[in-house]
């Protein structure tokens, strides 16, 4: 496979002051989707804003398709890679919908015969086809954060980063970006995603986990395995997905159940055969 | 989802009016409140052309359907103004045929005076109007496109005409959300006690620090946020940047650009002629007197 | 007599434009001393309107809320009525100060209602306002502030050189300051991470605990399962019901008030729909579920 990531020796602290970071080390493969988990203060936000670009490590090199991460990179790498930010009012520039959608287009200098069909293609794959004269005013959280997806889908990027995207969203929001995610990610295989979430029920449906802990990689595996110890992850102040907590609760019974199934839905169903 | 009707809140609506060209609408504004203010000589004309342009104004209002509503809430923030001008007037060189009252203190007050005021108001009011109507038919984004466009010559003087726009448009587009904020915020302080409408200067300023401050520290939040999403998609302030819209005249921006022309040629005949040409005044109160009898 | 009394409320929005809305209507609950009531519903089902109007922020367009004594109505009939009847004077319809006190009222990001120069000065603002002295207002401050677990070492500094989670509970001090009988909390947790999560709920909890009556609006159906004595169930602007979290849970309309539903309940749910063979409507706890399953495919 493919590395389109690579983080080497990463260490990153505000001046004197603790490691945030210190000295994480890994990979990312073209095309999978990774989440990045951990607990407030275990560095995972500044790791976001390491990856990018926000701000710069003390140690350590990131490389991005072997590429390194630096001023003069900067601006050929931000034509890789795309972010979702947390707050979904202060990332939409553009004053209605189709303004939004069309900004990153504009900074790239698509002809605007162009631009109006790309606008609509996007749009319509994350269902906001129908709110494009829409101010933001007008709109739920979970759609703000819909139309900024769209927006850096439109500019066909290898990379995109979530960076906390749903934490300040409402259920029904939360629910909408996962399903988008992995509609996204079947459309088109090659798209590498790496999401920084608290959400572990989000983690337990993409590739592979990583785990942050005080400044260190603490795991990083399938989220089956990463999640298969209970205790070690409350002592980390994670919980587990329910599904893998029934799962294990079964197993102590000496049901075993196959590790494919990752929703509650099989499950259910696996039970009733 | 609370209320905020303000100046500077787009109506979506599909009127005529909405669906003008923001460049022509942004001359007709300018155009208009300069005939607004240009002499016309005495009180008589000046209620005449001032009242013939408030009934244009109002038609527009109506036909674009623009919230007299929320205009009159945008007019209430100006009473302390009015007031102002008010008492500003006792102060004038105040002279005239029609003397109301004298008052103790040796002031009078005549009708003159009034007259004055009441058309320097009428003369704002009519301002709010045309900028109520230019702002709630148009959206935040063209009328920067607009603009932009009118800002189009400066770029040989090395103007940054882009940034500008740009600027403008952000700050058009956060209005409505800092308003939101500041209900937040205000809702919040209210529960701890502060009362907004109530006290005198001090403890009015004292309560007004607690939205300020609070406010202040989120759009510092908000800017830095808002300039770091901009940047990692790919905006760069001195790079050219292709438009998503373009504006395009249409026959319907003809016909209004002809009515707003012909509005202001008139009012402008009518002022040159009351200012060059002393007759005329008497030649309006000799029309005047006739239509009345 | 209840402490909380929502008479027959409705709440419009922007009455006299013509895209006035009604957020509220025709609302009529009561609500009991020392409960902790959940107030869930879709977003836009006028949670936070009703609550808003618990305070005087927001003043009922028909009906009233009777708070203690208080009557919070917009409604010139109701009005007239009370003064007749109750002696009530207009006054006693514009001054909520004596209401502000007793009802704390915590809105969605509480850290942004900062706004003096030390974290003390700050949690002493409310108690001040409501007419403390000042030694009075210093001693119930720090009260507070060790209730929300803030020491003594940050007392003097300023209110935005500390970390999110902390201003949260800064801020939350500075509404249990006043000491509330009655504590509004509008998603207090909404942008925490899980520890965060719950460092907030268990000092709702620890407030409840101690006599304070607790209406908490929220989207966390785990929240609501945990620590809610009642829910109460608000769709398009009108009261469902209000019912004890696991009636809620297992009620078999649950999914027409777009609520999400805990794992557990969507679990049980789930088995149900294809076919599990035991009665499960009666078990409300993981381990118990287990058991069942287990036992039927012979598990030790």
């Amino acid at each position: 496979m493919e590395k389109i990531i690579e983080v080497k020796n990463l260490s990153f602290s505000y001046e004197k002051e603790k490691k945030i970071l210190n000295n994480v080390s890994f990979s990312i493969y073209k095309g999978e989707y990774v989440t990045l988990i951990g607990h407030n203060g275990s560095g995972k936000s500044t790791l976001a804003k390491l990856l990018s670009y926000i701000l710069e490590p003390n140690k350590g090199n990131i490389y991005i398709e072997n590429e390194e991460l630096n001023e003069k990179s900067i601006k050929n790498i931000r034509n890789k890679i795309g972010i979702v930010f947390q707050n979904p009012d202060n990332q939409f520039i553009g004053s209605t919908v189709e303004d939004d959608i069309a900004f990153g287009l504009e900074n790239r200098n698509i002809k605007q015969n162009k631009m109006k069909d790309i606008v609509d293609e996007y749009a319509k794959k994350v269902g906001m086809d129908k709110y494009l004269t829409k101010t933001p005013e007008e709109l739920s959280g979970g759609q703000k954060q819909r139309v900024a997806i769209a927006g850096i889908l439109a500019l066909n990027l290898k990379i995109m980063i979530f960076d906390e995207s749903t934490s300040m969203l409402d259920p029904e929001g939360v629910e909408e970006i996962r399903n988008l995610i992995l509609r996204m990610k079947k459309e088109n295989p090659d798209l590498t995603v790496i999401s920084i979430t608290h959400d572990i029920e989000e983690a337990y449906l993409s590739d592979r986990v990583i785990i942050l802990n005080e400044g260190k990689i603490y795991k990083n595996d399938i989220p089956y395995k990463v999640f298969s110890n209970e205790e070690e992850m409350k002592n980390i102040g994670l919980d587990i997905p329910f599904v893998l907590k029934i799962k294990n609760k079964l197993k102590e019974k000496g049901i075993i159940l196959d590790e494919n199934i990752k929703n509650i839905e099989e499950l259910a169903k696996e039970l009733c055969h | 989802m609370a209320a905020t009707n303000v100046l500077g809140k787009y109506s979506p609506y599909n009127t005529v009016i909405h669906k003008l060209d923001s460049r022509f609408k942004l001359f007709a504004l300018i155009l208009l409140m300069v005939v607004a203010f240009l002499p016309y000589g005495n009180y008589t004309n000046r209620f005449i052309v001032l009242g013939f342009l408030t009934l244009i104004i109002a038609i527009i209002m109506i036909v674009g359907r623009v919230s007299f509503s929320s205009f009159f809430k945008s007019l209430s923030s100006m009473w302390i103004m009015f007031i102002f001008l008010l008492i500003f007037m006792f102060f004038l060189p105040n002279e005239g045929e029609y003397l109301i009252h004298t008052f103790k203190n040796g002031y009078s007050l005549y009708w003159d005076g009034l007259l004055n005021v009441g058309h320097i108001i009428l003369r704002l009011v009519l301002m709010v109007a045309l900028t109520i109507i230019l702002t709630s038919t148009t959206l935040p984004m063209d009328i920067t496109y607009a603009l932009e466009w009118y800002l189009t010559p400066l770029r040989l003087l090395k103007f940054p005409t882009q940034i500008v726009s740009l600027t403008i448009s952000l700050a058009l587009r956060f209005i409505p959300t800092l308003l939101n904020e500041s209900n937040r915020i205000m809702n919040a302080q209210k529960s701890r006690g502060v009362d907004y409408n109530r006290g005198f200067l001090m403890s009015k300023i004292r309560s007004i620090t607690t939205l300020i401050i609070p406010l202040l520290v989120s759009c510092f939040s908000r800017s830095d946020e808002l300039a770091i999403a901009m940047e990692a998609r790919g905006y760069d302030p001195y790079k050219k940047r292709t438009h998503y819209k373009t504006l395009k005249f249409s026959y319907r921006d003809l016909i209004a650009i002809l009515f707003i022309l012909i509005i202001a040629g008139l009012m402008i005949t009518v002022s040159v002629l009351a200012s060059y040409y002393p007759g005329f005044d008497d030649l309006i109160n000799y029309l005047w007197n006739i239509k009345t009898i | 007599m209840s402490l909380i009394n929502f008479n027959n409320i409705s709440f419009i929005y922007n009455k006299k434009d013509p895209n006035h809305y009604d957020a509220l209507k025709e609302v009529s609950f009561s609500i009991e001393k020392g409960d902790f009531i959940a107030l869930v519903g879709h977003t836009g089902s006028g949670k936070s309107t009703l609550v808003q109007t618990l305070n005087g922020l927001l003043l009922p367009t028909t009906g009233y809320t009777k708070v203690l004594d208080y009557y919070v109505t917009n409604d010139k009939k109701i009005k007239k009525q009370l003064k007749k009847e109750k002696g009530l004077k207009r006054k006693d319809f514009k001054n909520f100060s004596k209401l502000r006190k007793e009802v704390g009222m915590v809105f969605q990001f509480p850290e942004y209602q900062l706004f003096s120069e030390t974290i003390i000065k700050d949690v002493m603002f409310g108690p001040k306002n409501f007419g403390a002295s000042e030694e009075e207002a210093k001693k119930r401050a720090i009260e507070a502030l060790n209730e929300v677990g803030i020491d003594e070492s940050y007392y003097e500094k300023s209110p935005f050189e500390i970390s999110g989670g902390e201003k949260r509970r800064v801020a939350i001090a500075g509404i249990i300051a006043s000491s509330p009988s009655i504590l509004v909390l509008d998603e207090p947790t909404v942008g925490l991470d899980p520890n965060g999560k719950k460092e907030i709920l268990s000092l709702i909890k620890k407030i409840h605990e101690k006599g304070t009556t607790i209406i908490i609006v929220t989207h966390d159906m785990d929240v609501v399962m945990e620590y809610a004595s009642k829910v109460v169930v608000l769709k398009d602007s009108h009261f469902v019901k209000m019912v004890s979290p696991v009636e809620l849970f297992n009620s078999k309309d649950l999914s027409t008030y777009s609520l999400e539903i805990p794992s557990f309940y969507k679990f049980k749910r789930y088995l149900n729909e294809f076919g599990f063979n035991e009665n499960i409507d009666e078990i409300n706890s993981i381990d118990n579920l287990v058991e069942v399953i287990s036992s039927k495919y012979g598990g030790h």
